[in-house]
């Protein structure tokens, strides 16, 4: 009887330690898999973040240029405008990538434009997909402006309207299933708050003055300098001023670098006349490198691609 | 006699939890080993990622505003010491966009004296004879590393100071 009781206890303390046992390393492995898998995708973010960002490098070879970039697998990009990334990494970025705050899909639409401002300065990217819409509303006094100087590729989900074609239930209606749309007015808005509360989603309401170089988004005024900028207000108003500032930061940068270059062109020169000149245009790049109001560096452009075709009448080395 | 004072149960018990210690031992074995090659992987992607990186750009630096010609496709060398000034001034600005590297331009056909092309160099009568190249940026982050991996590409360098142009070699050395 009592060997009986013996060998049943036994046999249920193995079945009970094999159990135990059996579930700590179930639950081991189980952990360790969903572990792996996390990590696994966050190295896959990182690996599609940097491919991304080598596809951007590669692109500004190219004064303009578009193209999309497919992923291989439906990704949540996030665009500040320090950084961007998607999942917990972002990477910082010197880059002016003009895109809304969240793109998510299996692809973008990437724009790239040289900014001239009067030499060459830096590369502007345009991002977007198939979910975000850009719908640029005119009327009669800037249907030729939006029209014809504002072309954008058609991989972008963009259209360009009359104001008197506008109407905001059809709009919502068209759009409902996206995740933003920029409504951008080229008039002025009475009432944005009202437009963004009628179209009951993620909506940013940009209003630009194309006469004074103006724009106002969501309600708060900036201004730009350029039709790339302009177009940089448009698909990426988000972040628009914020841009703004990294593009004047390079525009400093640079204009740092033509400076120096008109300071030893100077000394090469035996020219008095060409001296002058370099010493003029060295004046307005310093201008430029510190100026941030924006008549004051339209101005100082406009005087720098004159003093630059003097340099080129007068016979001397042209500085851009 | 030893052996008789362990009943059959307690050699049992035992039994198992050698059984179970080796398995355990194993599966730790298992899981180092597999992070071990899970880690050298990661590194070698990490490693083939730097090389793409500077790979993608050797071919886009030369379109820089700083360093590029205005209207064509090649380096103006009147930009370049201007620019190695700026960068060594502005590091933590470009070392967010050039990253842990050093960017050399050689001038190479015609070729010139053996020389590091500054300040000095540039305000010489000789220019630009007396100087072959120009390092415009440098930032290694492990000095301590040693040499890093080099990658160059063949580029058209111009000099306005006498409407010529020139071959040129852009040499970028990676420091991981």
């Amino acid at each position: 009887m009592i060997k009986g009781k013996r060998g049943v206890s036994d046999a249920v303390f193995k079945w009970f330690f094999g159990v135990v046992a059996g579930g700590l390393i179930l639950i081991f492995f189980t952990r360790f898999a969903y572990q792996h898998i996390s990590l696994s995708e966050k190295i896959n973010i990182r690996e599609t973040i940097e491919n991304l960002d080598d596809q951007l490098e590669g692109f500004s070879i190219s004064e303009s240029s578009s193209k999309i970039i497919p992923f291989n697998k439906e990704l949540e990009l996030k665009f500040v405008c320090e950084s961007y990334g998607g999942g917990d990494y972002l990477k910082k970025t010197t880059r002016i990538i003009f895109a809304p705050r969240n793109l998510n899909g299996d692809s973008l639409s990437a724009w790239t434009e040289r900014w001239k401002f009067p030499f060459n300065v830096v590369n502007f990217y345009y991002l977007g997909n198939r979910n975000a819409r850009f719908l640029l509303i005119y009327d009669d006094r800037y249907g030729n402006f939006v029209r014809n100087k504002l072309e954008f590729p058609s991989i972008f989900n963009l259209q360009k309207i009359h104001f008197r074609d506008f109407d905001i239930n059809k709009v919502r209606l068209e759009s409902s299933s996206l995740d933003q749309i920029n409504l951008v007015f080229f008039r002025p808005v009475d009432n944005p708050d009202a437009v963004k509360k009628a179209m009951k989603m993620n909506v940013n309401v940009v209003e630009v003055d194309a006469d004074t170089n103006k724009v106002k988004i969501n309600g708060e005024e900036s201004f730009y300098l350029s039709n790339e900028m302009l177009e940089g207000a448009i698909i990426g108003a988000e972040n628009y001023k914020c841009l703004l500032n990294k593009a004047l930061e390079r525009l400093s940068l640079v204009s740092e670098v033509y400076m120096q270059k008109a300071s030893l062109l100077r000394l090469k020169t035996h020219e008095a006349e060409c001296e002058g000149l370099y010493t003029g245009i060295a004046l307005n790049l310093q201008g430029l490198k510190r100026s941030r109001d924006k008549q004051e560096l339209i101005e100082l452009k406009d005087n720098l691609e004159e003093q630059n075709r003097m340099l080129d009448r007068n016979g001397c080395i042209e500085l851009f | 006699m030893g052996v008789s004072n362990y009943s059959k149960g307690q050699v049992e018990l035992n039994e198992t939890l050698l059984v179970l210690f080796f398995i355990v031992v194993i599966i730790i074995i298992g899981v180092v080993f597999y992070f071990k090659v899970f880690q050298e992987k990661v590194k070698e992607k990490g490693e083939e990622l730097s090389e793409q990186e500077a790979s993608v750009l050797l071919a886009s630096i030369t379109s820089m505003g700083e360093i590029s010609c205005s209207n064509e496709d090649c380096v103006d060398t009147s930009k370049l010491v201007p620019f190695g000034n700026l960068a060594r001034n502005k590091i933590d600005y470009y070392k967010g966009l050039l990253g842990n590297k050093k960017i050399t331009i050689y001038d190479i056909y015609p070729s010139a004296r053996e020389g590091l092309c500054d300040n000095r160099a540039y305000n010489s009568i000789e220019y630009p004879e007396n100087c072959n190249h120009w390092v415009i940026y440098e930032n290694n982050a492990y000095p301590g590393r040693g040499e890093g991996l080099k990658i160059s590409t063949p580029i058209s360098l111009y000099y306005p100071e006498n409407n010529e142009y020139k071959i040129g070699r852009l040499e970028i050395e990676f420091y991981g």
